[in-house]
């Protein structure tokens, strides 16, 4: 941490010389509209070599718009971008790269049925090999090699990009910026993903990156990363920029103000839901894939928080109960009586609601407006007989857009075009209407912002308290550990551990979860 | 959309609309063309002809909208027109016509239930039902002994010969079977909760699974009824031709796609609805009207086809590229 300051410190030093250097990337002015919706008005930016520029900003902010002009994705309406000095026309994501502009996204861009040394020079194998007619094998993989140490990856260019880990995935998509010797690097929530050892990986990495002089532009809604690892941070909000500051000069609250354009009194809800009698007893469950099994049980109105490092079982052990995923054995007795589950269907009709990780894929429908997707896991409620009462499911609909404050400019817009808090509550809503008596919620507050960050977790704490039994997977310790009446912590597959909600600090966790 | 420009959003509408206008051209092509084209003789004529194609296309938009093909429908169209021709000819009009149409919804759900053991998506029920297609070939070969079954038409079985052949109020009986089914078909999607699961599914089986959908049980079902479409478009058809074969229906299927797509349904989009069948159907029978009035090669006839399904396909991709989004040029 010291080491950090000082050269935060330096840099400011840097940035008070009256010699300003040229800027590595200046934005003047990006405008960029679409139908609609203004998503960038009057952008400008400066960004210096070897400087780690934070982007932050809510959904919709304009963050990925900005990322997708500069990697050539979308035209810009007005507006000019300079690298060096230099005015650029970015036309195509392979012109930014020639340009020396490597994005890194979110959802990683590698072929997966490819090894390592493919996927860094895929589509350039004959230019590094030197011979259209015939690949030099050796060759490519050395020099990817070469890259792979760069970056400090711990597998080989031979490796199959499918079987590696999100980390040595995004380590590959770094070692490939290199190699087309990117000077700017934009990252893309390259944290959303990662456990907390791979990220001190990710930041040492950047760390090196910066030492090189080149310039990283990092993106994430995690607040405590920009002051790990930023030196500058600019703020976004409904398109326009809103504040910049150095990170040393500035605090989260501040950032939170910026974002959301109001000061955040609490990160958290009071604790309102009072713990009642047993009300869901699960024993035995044990998966194909491992020799553990899992026991636990939870009362009604408990908030019982799962920690466990990514690939700890937690998804796969809510998947099983729910019926999603086939088990060996599994024995649930749920308020008292025994109950077989076998497909989602029975978990519905037994009173069990689950809002998976991504729900994107697996929560909503997104091409469909918000209240076919609301009424989806309870049709038979707006159904009369064999039909369908559109009366009833709009007046179901408009229940929940007031009751948990749905921001949709009309029931009948597509769920792809709401943000990611709105899409979240649709999904909670849908659990909701199915009268879901116990809701899974896994990694419910994943990609989408603070303030609606805020309203889930209320949401959260307003059912436990109606007395429904919450079961919260979480990697986000801070919100696990203020939500939770108990936690859960796995490891390898089965449980290492439970806390009580007071005995439980981020160490005892990650102590647990470790092993 | 308040900013766009008048021609943008000229752009957005005809995008949408591309199938709808496509259409309308070729209307005023053919009354350009030929002045006997807007007769009520041609038009009940292009009626007559596209209802088979149309009755297939019924079937098939419902498997194409919850994301599928069925190659099957062609060789079901043959078996069931052997078989109702052959059975009606030893035991009965009736017992024809039942076992027609049961062999129908039969092999449709073994489609359905074989993408379903082999947990199947998109590409492989293009697999399943062309292997399905095959098995129905050699049976109908194998009950014909692989030759044509000809009904000769004395008057002795007059429900049969009416499918195909007589009028309700002026209206071609295969006509009238096209839009009861279109009909059926729109009230179920539109307005029942059966409708909204299949719609559900297409739009993205594992929420719907997740959501406690029967997702097999619903690809049965469509699998099903397009297998029933399948053997009601080849009952017409025998009626019609008073013919059948092992190998009458072939080629049909591919009518019956390019009819969805010519419609602007998009695969497992989970969106559009018999609208889009009729408006296909009436492309692909205007169109083939067009070729047939001015004496147009068969083969050549074929290759338009293929064309049209061709420019179909490139222009959804079109409006799918993040550059060549029309609305965003704005």
């Amino acid at each position: 941490m010291c080491e950090r300051e000082g050269e935060t410190l330096s840099l400011s030093r840097r940035r008070m010389e009256v010699e300003m250097p040229t800027p590595a990337l200046r934005i003047e002015n990006l405008t960029k509209s679409f139908p609609g919706v203004r998503a960038l008005r009057n952008v400008s930016m400066d960004i210096y070599p070897g400087e780690v520029h934070a982007l932050v900003g809510e959904n919709g902010a304009g963050k990925s718009t900005l990322m997708k002009i500069l990697n050539g994705n979308y035209a810009k309406d007005g507006g000019n971008i300079f690298l060096n000095g230099r005015k650029v026309d970015i036309g195509s994501p392979k012109q930014a790269m020639s340009l020396g502009i490597s994005i890194i996204f979110q959802e990683l861009n590698l072929e997966n049925n490819l090894s390592v040394g493919e996927n860094i020079f895929l589509g350039r194998l004959s230019e590094v090999s030197g011979s259209v007619a015939r690949l030099d094998w050796r060759l490519i993989h050395e020099k990817a090699r070469s890259y792979i140490e760069k970056v400090h990856g711990n597998f080989s260019s031979r490796d199959l990009v499918g079987g590696l880990s999100i980390a040595q995935k995004q380590l590959v998509e770094i070692a490939k910026a290199l190699s087309f010797d990117a000077n700017i690097i934009l990252m893309d929530e390259p944290s959303a993903t990662l456990t907390d050892n791979e990220l001190d990986t990710l930041f040492s990495i950047v760390s090196r990156l910066r030492a090189e002089n080149r310039t990283v532009i990092y993106i994430s809604h995690r607040l405590e990363e920009i002051f790990r690892i930023a030196d500058r941070v600019t703020v976004l909000r409904d398109g326009e920029v809103v504040a910049g500051y150095l990170v040393a000069d500035v605090d989260k609250n501040t950032l939170i103000r910026d974002m959301v354009g109001r000061a955040l009194e609490n990160a958290y809800p009071p604790k309102t839901n009072a713990v009642g009698s047993e009300y869901m007893v699960l024993r035995g469950l044990s998966r194909r894939d491992t020799s553990r099994s899992v026991s636990f049980s939870v009362k009604s109105g408990e908030i019982l928080g799962f920690a466990g490092l990514v690939g700890a079982g937690r998804t796969e052990v809510m998947r099983c109960l729910f019926g999603a995923d086939y088990c060996k054995s599994i024995d649930i007795s749920i308020d008292g009586r025994k109950r077989r589950i076998r497909k989602p269907e029975e978990a519905i009709r037994h009173g069990i609601g689950f809002v998976t990780e991504n729900r994107k894929e697996e929560g909503l429908v997104t091409e469909f407006e918000v209240a076919k997707n609301i009424t989806m896991a309870s049709l038979r409620k707006v159904g009369r007989l064999i039909f369908l009462s559109f009366a009833r499911e709009k007046s179901t609909v408009n229940r929940y857009v007031d009751m948990l404050g749905i921001k949709t400019p009309s029931l009948t817009k597509k769920v792809a075009e709401l943000s990611g808090g709105n899409q979240q509550k649709i999904v909670l809503s849908k659990w909701i209407n199915a009268d879901a008596k116990i809701l899974i919620l896994d990694e419910p507050t994943r990609g989408i912002d603070v303030g609606a960050k805020y309203e889930v977790y209320k949401i959260i704490m307003r059912l436990a308290s109606e007395g429904k039994c919450i079961l919260f997977v979480s990697s986000d310790l801070p919100e696990l550990i203020a939500l939770s009446d108990r936690i859960v912590v796995m490891r390898d597959g089965g449980i290492a551990g439970i806390l009580q909600g007071a005995e439980a600090s981020a160490e005892a966790v990650m102590a647990l979860a470790c092993g | 959309m308040g900013e766009g420009s008048g021609r943008a959003r000229l752009v957005v509408f005809m995008g949408r609309n591309i199938s709808l206008l496509f259409l309308l051209a070729l209307i005023l092509i053919g009354c350009a063309g030929s002045p006997v084209f807007m007769t009520a003789k041609n038009i009940l004529n292009v009626l007559r002809q596209s209802s088979v194609t149309g009755i297939l296309a019924c079937g098939f938009g419902l498997v194409f909208l919850m994301g599928g093909f069925d190659l099957s429908m062609g060789a079901i169209l043959s078996l069931s027109s052997c078989l109702v021709i052959g059975v009606m000819k030893s035991s009965g009009f009736a017992e024809g016509l039942a076992i027609a149409l049961a062999a129908g919804l039969a092999i449709g759900a073994a489609n359905g239930v074989l993408i379903n053991i082999t947990k199947g998506d998109t590409s492989e029920t293009f697999l399943i039902t062309l292997g399905i297609s095959l098995v129905c070939f050699s049976i109908s070969t194998t009950y014909t002994n692989g030759y044509n079954l000809y009904y000769d038409s004395n008057g002795l079985e007059t429900v049969f010969a009416s499918i195909g052949q007589s009028y309700v109020w002026d209206i071609p009986v295969p006509v009238v079977l096209f839009v009861a089914l279109l009909a059926i078909f729109q009230v179920v999607l539109k307005t029942t909760l059966l409708g909204r699961r299949i719609y559900l599914v297409g739009g993205n089986k594992k929420a719907s699974f997740l959501s406690g959908i029967d997702v097999a049980g619903i690809k049965t079902l469509v699998f099903s009824l397009s297998g029933l479409c399948a053997g009601i478009a080849g009952v017409v058809m025998a009626s019609r031709t008073t013919a059948a074969g092992p190998r009458i229906g072939e080629g049909y299927e591919f009518d019956a796609c390019i009819a969805v797509i010519a419609g602007g349904m998009k695969i497992g989009a989970g969106k559009g609805g018999m609208v889009n069948v009729l408006v296909g159907t009436a492309i692909l029978g205007i169109l083939t009207n067009i070729m047939n009035l001015t004496g147009t090669d068969s083969v050549f006839q074929i290759m338009i086809k293929a064309l049209i399904l061709l420019l179909m396909v490139s222009l959804d991709s079109a409006k799918l590229a993040p550059s060549g989004v029309p609305a965003e040029k704005a």
